[in-house]
């Protein structure tokens, strides 16, 4: 028998499977579901107000203590106002061209018939769409993002990946942990650290987070992996209001961490004071990659520092400048919210990739030191880089690297 | 709450767990998870977008809730595995839920058949199921998978090779 009469006779006894009757009826099943729903609201309920007491007690107390050992701090008006900003970011809404970046399975590659291209980022010449490497949530779809990290092939960095759920209950436990279902590392040419190994829990509406591997896991060796693993927390959980990453195995409240050592808790810091450049191994995809320190190891303080190192390649790692080297730029960051930046003429500059490429990492960058927006002047350029329009300040984005889910 | 409930269950409920049956293979487990496919849904329904179809959103949730069955199974086994010291009891736990009504009925051949599938992996059993046992498009399929469709052909050929492979040797 020939391998397609083979083929149909598989799918065609695949097809004839019978249906499975639920033997649960539609009234019970609804009761139950009614009942659990009402059971977590109580008990959110139970947890909202069992603070209460203690908290009074507590207040009152210090009330007490406060009025019987310092009085006089009643009689000190001398209070300064804060000073408060509030940042109103409107944010300018664009058309988005967005690539699915897929993972692949395990196996070899001989496709037979089947070989589809799916890469993810194309590299455009002539039109010159805006949001490849940055995203922006539109007007009306604020789906939710979550940020999710790899690191170059070398595994000295880390990139990260903005998953955007456009269809979703938008819960992380339900993306952070099948992180590696979400990256083909071939197509990317990029590196994953085992996340599948690790369970992350959120609660408490993302105020704590938590992270289980079994009993006999082992972190992989080596500091670079440490490093990593630090830097992809970070990256990711880093806009989450949880500011440690509670460790645990399935019997002990620590996690030997390799070069860590044993851990109870991760700080989890917020990446900010980055160089965004850009990560292409051979022909994959192009990433833009955030660095924290120059080549030479010093952190960037102010962004200026930023963008000369964006001027800098770093080819034997994949690493491009998204800045020419040799063009004249002028930065006024006086203004905390809009940052100001003038391009003299470059050869290079006009309605481009590379032009584009340069304005989303600046922009990425500019996001990085907490600007709200960046007033970009290209000498002898007229208003549009593809959809960046710059007779007006260009709002930071949203999100890099975007991966959108359907 | 309770028309949305119906609505979803008239709609969809069938198919919504024959696609949890067949891919955890166990009636207790299966009515556990589609309970929880439908908290989520119904908690997080006013936020449903309309991206993607009702249907391919609710089996995309299904899909998420089925593979946290997984994880929290395979933490349960690598417990067990440390208990016994003996990775073929694992193997053997799988196989000892009977088989329903509807499966036990079925002819030598079929039974070989949904009993191979556990053999495939995760993302090949689900392509099958949607595939061919649920009568989904590719576009149906790659959006519940979160895929892109030349991924569900792809894991779709390689899923039937498999199988075929695996009757071969029985």
């Amino acid at each position: 028998m020939d391998q397609d009469k083979r083929e149909k006779q598989i799918i065609q006894k695949l097809k004839e499977f019978p249906n499975i009757r639920d033997e649960q009826s539609k009234t019970t099943l609804y009761q139950s579901i009614e009942s659990q729903l009402n059971k977590k609201q109580a008990s959110q309920r139970h947890s909202k107000f069992k603070w209460i007491i203690p908290s009074i007690a507590s207040a009152t107390l210090i009330f007490l203590i406060i009025i019987m050992v310092q009085p006089q701090w009643f009689q000190n008006d001398q209070l300064s106002d804060t000073p408060m900003t509030t940042h109103n970011n409107e944010m300018e809404r664009q058309d988005q061209q967005m690539k699915i970046i897929e993972s692949e399975e395990d196996e070899e590659d001989e496709m037979e018939g089947f070989e589809d291209n799916i890469q993810g980022f194309e590299t455009l010449e002539d039109e010159v769409p805006a949001g490849e490497l940055i995203y922006y949530h539109d007007e009306y779809n604020q789906f939710p993002i979550f940020t999710i990290a790899v690191s170059d092939r070398e595994g000295r960095y880390v990139i990260p990946i903005s998953l955007v759920s456009t269809s979703s209950t938008g819960d992380p436990n339900d993306y952070y942990n099948r992180i590696h279902t979400f990256i083909d590392e071939r197509a990317l040419g990029v590196r994953l650290f085992p996340f599948e190994e690790i369970q992350f829990e959120f609660a408490n509406q993302n105020q704590t987070i938590h992270m289980t591997v079994n009993d006999d896991y082992e972190f992989p060796q080596g500091s670079t992996q440490a490093h990593i693993f630090q830097s992809s927390i970070n990256f990711m959980f880093g806009d989450y209001p949880a500011t440690t990453l509670t460790l645990s195995t399935e019997s002990q409240d620590y996690i030997n961490l390799g070069p860590f050592g044993e851990m109870k808790e991760l700080e989890i810091r917020k990446m900010e004071h980055l160089a965004y450049k850009l990560y292409q191994d051979g022909d994959r995809e192009r990433l833009l990659i955030p660095l924290e320190v120059t080549l030479s190891g010093d952190r960037f303080y102010t962004i200026d520092e930023a963008l000369v190192e964006m001027q800098q390649a770093q080819e034997e790692q994949n690493i491009y400048a998204t800045i020419p080297i040799d063009v004249i730029f002028e930065v006024d960051a006086a203004d905390a919210n809009q940052l100001k930046i003038f391009f003299e003429s470059h050869a290079e500059f006009g309605n481009n990739t590379s032009t584009k490429e340069m304005i989303e990492s600046i922009l990425m960058t500019a996001k990085s030191f907490d600007f709200n927006e960046v007033d970009i002047t290209i000498e002898g350029i007229d208003s549009e880089i593809g959809n960046f329009n710059l007779n007006h300040p260009l709002s930071v984005p949203d999100a890099v690297n975007p991966v959108i889910l359907h | 709450m309770k028309t949305t409930f119906d609505s979803l269950y008239d709609q969809y409920h069938t198919d919504l767990f024959q696609y949890v049956f067949y891919l955890v293979k166990n009636r207790e487990a299966t009515e556990d998870i589609v309970q929880d496919v439908y908290i989520k849904v119904l908690k997080s329904y006013d936020s449903f977008r309309g991206d993607s179809s009702e249907k391919t959103w609710l089996f995309s949730i299904a899909r998420h809730t089925a593979l946290d069955y997984f994880r929290k199974q395979h933490r349960q086994q690598n417990k067990l595995a440390h208990f016994f010291n003996k990775d073929q009891e694992i193997g053997r736990l799988k196989d000892q839920d009977p088989l329903p009504e509807e499966i036990a009925e079925l002819n030598d051949e079929m039974r070989m058949i949904y009993r191979l599938l556990d053999q495939c992996t995760l993302d090949q059993r689900n392509v099958l199921i949607l595939r061919y046992i649920q009568s989904l498009t590719i576009q149906e399929t790659a959006q519940i998978l979160e895929w892109s469709e030349s991924k569900v052909k792809t894991t779709q050929h390689r899923a039937i090779k498999k199988l075929q492979q695996l009757v071969a040797e029985e």
